[in-house]
């Protein structure tokens, strides 16, 4: 199955109004396993990008096309977003609950599951006005994998978050996906973060946005923002996409 | 509970009061308390009082689910569709304007002086209040959270139940208080105006004798059974709802 496309992405074009293009012409493949983080400048249309790849704006001109065996996945797609955006109405094991399909009685137990893995264990039944900043992104976390999609969207999940928080939920993220594998499309603005996290990292170019460029992280293991081959990747990918990097 | 003590203090305050004035004027324009409590005790043994009572009652709540059914209706409308808003407004405005006495009168004579009439009067009396309170809340309902549906695949009837709606119980509560009071106090007129039984056509009848005492007794137990069901339904409602709200 490695090396297997699950997502081909050819955007021809894709605006709000007609006079200002937000993507045009984008394109491409990602593999089953994959990680992949996409990065450019502010304001390229990222967030728009990972909009039509959820399937949240279908008002665009090209195909988002997901090969994955739909008898065992109950979701195409998983996805974080830059706020936890938890319905403040339910508790954390409900807001779990809410996305799975199916027997209740089983999704019961693969919640509860879900939550000591993000270590929310004893926070099951507190609502989220009742859990700090932290425990709620990783509640959002906890919700994105419990239904273990195949497809995983993150768009700037660790964003406005303080650097120890911000490095615990890379590490969390890292960890879940070891178990289910999924493939992750992770948008950041951050390079440092897409270096040490990802497998790929594809850069846009500003409006009307493309993929200009792609990179591939040769690190396998032991990734942390602070390792120096970070820093070297980042200090070479600067240099060669200086117009792209803030 | 010093709240509640401070609340009982008064209430007993006024009933003292009320009984001392009563005692020095000596006059049937004013009866006691004790002489109410009396007559209360006197219609309830001869049976009239509970079955004008539940007459009564039975009206309120016809009246009042109607409203809030339609009103809510047509305010989540009006809310989530700009196009219904402005279709919609004229007419509301209009409704909201006309007095409660007009559309009584006109509901006797266009649908004759039926149990059918009397509830459409009250509940067209209510209906555009309830829209209006309903409408300002579908419109500060929370795009973010039904993209979270969307990209969690919810189905409708979760999304309606479980991300739409909860947003709007606040307004639906306040909607339904605020309902209760104006709408117990219409049935009494409709009553009295074209009904041949229930509080309001009793109290007219007390009325024609001048018989204080009476209707101050039904007055007090109409009084109690509203307040009964503020204490019993809409607070535990109310206390339900702002567990999860901030």
């Amino acid at each position: 199955m490695e090396g297997l496309t699950i997502l081909d992405v050819q955007i021809d074009e894709k605006f709000y109004v007609p006079e200002s293009i937000i993507l045009e012409g984008l394109k491409f493949k990602v593999n089953k396993g994959e990680i992949v983080s996409i990065t450019g400048p502010s304001g390229c249309g990222k967030t728009t990008l990972l909009n039509l790849l959820a399937g949240l704006d279908t008002n665009f001109k090209g195909t988002v096309a997901k090969n994955f065996n739909q008898a065992t996945a109950t979701h195409d797609i998983g996805m974080v977003f830059q706020q936890p955006r938890l319905m403040p109405w339910l508790t954390a094991i409900e807001n779990l609950l809410l996305v799975m399909k199916g027997d209740r009685q089983e999704n019961l137990e693969i919640c509860e599951q879900k939550l000591t893995q993000v270590g929310l264990q004893d926070a099951r039944n507190y609502f989220p006005h009742q859990m700090s900043g932290g425990m709620q992104r990783r509640l959002s976390m906890a919700r994105a994998f419990v239904i273990e999609p195949p497809i995983l969207l993150l768009d700037e999940p660790f964003i406005s978050i303080d650097l120890a928080t911000a490095n615990k939920q890379r590490k969390l993220l890292l960890t879940l996906c070891e178990e289910t594998k999924p493939l992750v499309i992770l948008v950041t603005h951050d390079l440092r973060e897409a270096i040490s996290l990802s497998d790929r990292i594809l850069f846009m170019c500003n409006s009307p946005s493309k993929v200009v460029g792609e990179y591939r992280v040769q690190l396998k293991t032991n990734r942390d923002l602070n390792d120096p081959r970070v820093s070297d990747i980042y200090t070479e990918l600067t240099t060669k996409f200086s117009s792209l990097t803030e | 509970m010093s709240g509640t003590l401070i609340r009982a203090t008064c209430l007993a305050a006024l009933l003292v009061v009320w009984q001392v004035v009563a005692t020095w004027l000596n006059d049937p324009i004013l009866p006691s308390p004790i002489a109410v409590a009396d007559k209360i005790v006197e219609h309830f043994n001869q049976g009239e009082l509970l079955s004008h009572l539940g007459i009564t009652l039975l009206r309120v709540f016809a009246a009042f689910f109607i409203a809030m059914a339609v009103g809510s209706i047509v305010g989540i409308l009006m809310g989530a569709s700009k196009t219904t808003d402005s279709a919609l407004d004229g007419i509301l405005v209009l409704a909201l304007n006309i007095p409660a006495l007009v559309t009584i009168l006109l509901c006797y004579i266009w649908l004759g002086l039926t149990d059918v009439a009397a509830v459409a009067a009250v509940a067209l009396n209510k209906i555009p209040t309830v829209t209006v309170t309903l409408r300002e809340g579908a419109r500060a309902v929370d795009k973010e959270l039904l993209q979270v549906a969307k990209a969690f695949r919810l189905s409708a009837s979760k999304t309606l139940f479980n991300v739409y709606l909860p947003q709007l119980y606040p307004y639906l509560m306040a909607a339904s208080r605020n309902g209760l009071a104006l709408i117990w106090k219409i049935v009494l007129v409709v009553e009295l105006l074209g009904r041949s039984s229930g509080v309001g056509f009793q109290l007219g009848t007390f009325f024609q004798f001048f018989d204080i005492a009476s209707i101050l007794a039904y007055t007090v137990a109409f009084i109690v059974v509203i307040m009964l069901i503020e204490q019993l339904i809409m607070r535990p409602l109310d206390r339900r709802i702002a567990t999860w709200r901030v």
